[in-house]
């Protein structure tokens, strides 16, 4: 690989590191399928069509409709403009897909699964009157990392009415947690940072079935269940309290951080069973009700059977354990056919809205948002270029702010034929 | 081959943007007490101690002491010169030696007045270990078997406005020349050995090797001629001199005839008085010591501000009954689990948070602490401390982070 590449992996890495926003505090984080859009081309839509007409690049079972062979990758940054500003940017996902004969499909896809990167500071001092004198001091947790998902999708179709597709979700990934003491006091000893940093290593296995039903050329019924195979599993592997004499934030010995690295023993690594286990349903109809403008509404049921244990420090011990969404999309597809330019670009165009409840605080929160997007297909095999916006109002039943959230989506699909041997130009 | 460049550029373009508008990452305020990260204090009463006794070295003292206080008598102070080159000059032909003086200071301007008696003996061997030296490795040393240089010439001195600032004791060793000459080269050792000739009630004090960095020091200076040849018709003489510093020093205690006085739980230097206290330790596992000390108290009437401590933790046990030893039986961790402190205000206050950290994490045992008096201390102090009172007795604070 020459160096020119690996800059370029690096730097794009680079990019994709630290973010965070409210939601991300809770459980295991920010669940990417929950948010608007996972994707710039399929606006709202999660199994129902909006990538391509009759095409969901989300839902396996509808690939098979798929011409060529697709290389899709999409770009996602928002921002949480209130109460505290936060901005942050990520791959969203990364798909490629190979229709074989438009009867069967096989793809592969790698994308974000939950985003934990936060931030908390402490609202609170705490005060102990210690031996004549008064101690103060502060707590601050710090998360970061994530859960990554490989994906391994197949789609199949039955007869003219009925398609199938089936997801393998393998779920990989680590987070660091850091949770920081700050002293305050007269004596010299009353100062400086005391850390406790842990890992925790995330293994699990989803499954996740896709029916479309055809009952005419112009209505599409579809349907999918995710459930797990092997739930979500943690090594929690917690580190030794230490003095941060460096400020650095790590424990190391330039610095002389109290104790000295080599005075701790490495602490036995602790699993932590179930940590995820979700039960998920999507419904969707979508309707062609005009030329090439397709309607579509989905309704999607989230329910998590794993739990969080409290040796886990969170910085708010609490998991979303409900999720209920409805959305509503609007998309008028390009016509293949036409030469007139205006006829190449996709709209879509939709409104969304879900709620999600606490599971220990009972806490509810609620998002309503609209989504605008806009695909341009370029090339005779149908390459595009998409982008979507989404801003939506999260609120809160209590405790917390209401959030009003920026999403810009970007994403560049190319197409091709692949395995198929080419005729070789002939000289003359 | 200009497309790939442009692809390039635009792919160049966007990374850059990606890390410049990447992430706005500020913290989110919320309550974290639940987070089970808290700060405890707690204090250890129970911490028992009892004194026992080992035959004193006075290696490390600021002084050279002589004659008695507080009980103890003073047998002779030796001191060992440094095998320098220096003593090459007294078998140099081209050189010839003028003086060869041993000079040893005091800041007692009365030495002179009371008419001290200063007596040296010179000894060509090697007789002590500054550290681990006391009276026992003495027994049998006869100074009559040794050459005797004689008696010191006492020399107060004061600067220009006639203001004390030395006394300074010498010796002309010049007598003893061919004694201290190594012809052979076996490098051998100049010992010296001073007493003084005065009566029980005297008690007087001479700076040690350690008290300075050579002004005050014990040394000799030999002061000497070199000539050199020139050429043919001139010869040229220089007037010079060298000096010798002491290499290791040490006061002998007459200790036989001191009675073990375990009338109070203390340490003292020269009674070779010294403690071994024990206490139970645990904390919770995985704690964090963020201070930790130990405190003694003393009887306000009886405490010496400024006395040194060090409080060495035992690496083993020792199953005895015994309190009387030639040698310290007590086998310590030594650097760098020694700890030290001062007493101040009638109070030691001894940080132990490396220690009990570490015996928190099972990386050392709890074998107990040695309690003993720095080498500088003055030897004649006797140091109690209370122990069994209600009030003021020992005590161990500590505060830890426990998650």
């Amino acid at each position: 690989m020459s160096f020119r590449s690996i800059t370029i992996i690096i730097t794009f890495f680079i990019s994709i590191v630290y973010c965070q926003g409210l939601i991300n505090v809770f459980g295991l984080g920010h669940f990417v399928d929950n948010e608007s859009s996972m994707n710039a081309g399929q606006g709202l839509n999660k199994i129902l069509p909006a990538y391509k007409k009759n095409v969901s690049i989300l839902n396996p079972s509808t690939w098979p409709n798929l011409k060529y062979t697709q290389l899709s990758m999409s770009y996602n940054a928002s921002k949480i403009a209130i109460p505290i500003l936060n901005e942050y940017s990520s791959l969203s996902s990364a798909y490629w897909i190979i229709p074989i004969r438009g009867k069967y499909a096989f793809g592969l896809s790698i994308l974000p699964y939950t985003n934990q990167n936060i931030i908390v500071n402490d609202t609170t001092t705490t005060m102990i009157y210690t031996f004549d004198d008064t101690l103060s001091y502060n707590r601050d947790y710090q998360r970061s990392g994530g859960i990554t998902a490989f994906e391994v999708s197949s789609g199949m179709r039955i007869n003219k009415k009925i398609n199938l597709g089936a997801k393998l979700h393998l779920l990989f990934g680590s987070s660091r947690q850091k949770v920081s003491i700050t002293l305050k006091g007269n004596e010299s000893w009353m100062s400086g940072s005391i850390i406790q940093s842990s890992r925790l290593r995330y293994s699990g296995m989803l499954m996740q079935g896709f029916l479309s039903f055809y009952p005419d050329k112009n209505t599409s019924l579809m349907f999918s269940f995710k459930f797990p195979i092997k739930s979500l599993d943690g090594l929690y592997n917690k580190y030794f309290l230490f003095q941060d004499n460096n400020n650095n934030g790590f424990h190391d010995s330039y610095g002389y951080d109290f104790p000295y690295p080599s005075d701790v023993n490495h602490q036995n690594m602790i699993r932590l069973k179930s940590l995820h286990s979700p039960l998920k349903y999507a419904f969707g109809l979508d309707r062609s009700i005009y030329n090439r403008i397709n309607l579509s509404m989905e309704l999607t049921s989230f329910k998590e059977y794993g739990t969080i244990p409290d040796i886990l420090d969170l910085g708010i011990y609490d998991f979303i354990n409900i999720s209920n969404s409805i959305s509503l999309s609007l998309i008028r597809y390009p016509d293949d056919l036409s030469i007139n330019w205006f006829d190449k670009f996709t709209f879509r165009s939709g409104m969304k809205y879900s709620s999600k409840k606490l599971n220990f605080s009972k806490i509810s929160i609620s998002e309503i948002g609209f989504s605008f997007g806009i695909g341009f297909k370029f090339k005779p095999v149908g390459n595009q270029i998409d982008i979507n916006y989404f801003i939506g109002l999260r609120e809160y039943s209590q405790s917390f702010d209401s959030e009003i959230i920026h999403q810009f989506q970007a994403g560049i699909s190319l197409a091709d034929i692949w395995f198929v041997k080419r005729r070789q130009k002939r000289n003359g | 081959m200009k497309k790939k460049l442009l692809t390039l550029k635009v792919a160049g373009f966007t990374f850059i943007l990606f890390i410049v508008l990447h992430c706005t990452e500020n913290p989110i305020d919320s309550d974290l007490s639940h987070i089970s990260h808290n700060i405890v204090d707690t204090t250890i009463y129970n911490i028992s101690g009892y004194s026992y006794w080992i035959a004193p070295n006075l290696g490390s003292t600021e002084k050279l002491y002589f004659g008695s206080k507080n009980g103890l008598n003073i047998d002779f102070n030796i001191i060992e010169m440094f095998n320098s080159s220096a003593w090459n000059s007294l078998d140099d032909s081209t050189i010839t030696i003028d003086s060869i003086l041993f000079r040893i200071y005091s800041n007692d301007s009365t030495l002179s007045e009371n008419q001290m008696s200063f007596e040296m003996y010179f000894s060509p061997d090697s007789h002590f270990d500054e550290i681990n030296s006391t009276h026992m490795d003495f027994i049998g040393f006869e100074l009559d078997a040794l050459e005797s240089v004689g008696t010191g010439l006492i020399n107060v001195k004061r600067d220009s406005l006639d203001i004390f600032s030395q006394t300074e004791i010498s010796w002309d060793l010049l007598q003893i020349e061919h004694l201290m000459t190594d012809s052979v080269q076996s490098n051998m050792y100049r010992t010296f050995i001073i007493i003084l000739d005065s009566g029980d009630s005297t008690f007087l004090e001479l700076y040690s090797r350690e008290a300075t960095t050579g002004s005050k020091d014990p040394k000799i200076e030999i002061f000497y001629r070199q000539f050199s040849q020139n050429n043919i018709d001139s010869t040229n003489v220089d007037t010079l001199s060298s000096t010798i510093f002491a290499k290791k020093d040490l006061t002998v205690i007459d200790y036989n005839q001191v009675p073990i006085d375990s009338s109070y739980d203390g340490i003292s230097l020269g009674f070779g008085q010294r403690m071994i206290l024990s206490f139970d330790f645990s904390l919770p596992q995985g704690s964090l010591i963020q201070n930790a000390e130990l405190i003694l108290s003393q009887d306000s009437t009886l405490s010496i501000n400024g006395y040194k401590l060090i409080l060495d933790p035992l690496d083993q046990e020792l199953d005895t009954s015994a309190i009387e030893f030639i040698k310290d039986p007590y086998i310590t961790l030594g650097y760098p689990w020694i700890m030290a402190s001062t007493i101040e205000n009638s109070v030691a206050t001894i940080g132990m948070k490396y220690f009990l950290q570490n015996v928190n994490m099972s990386n050392k045992d709890n074998f107990g602490l040695k309690l003993l008096p720095a080498g500088t201390n003055d030897p004649f102090h006797k140091v109690p401390f209370i122990f069994n009172g209600n009030y003021r007795k020992p005590r161990l604070e500590i505060i830890y982070v426990v998650s």
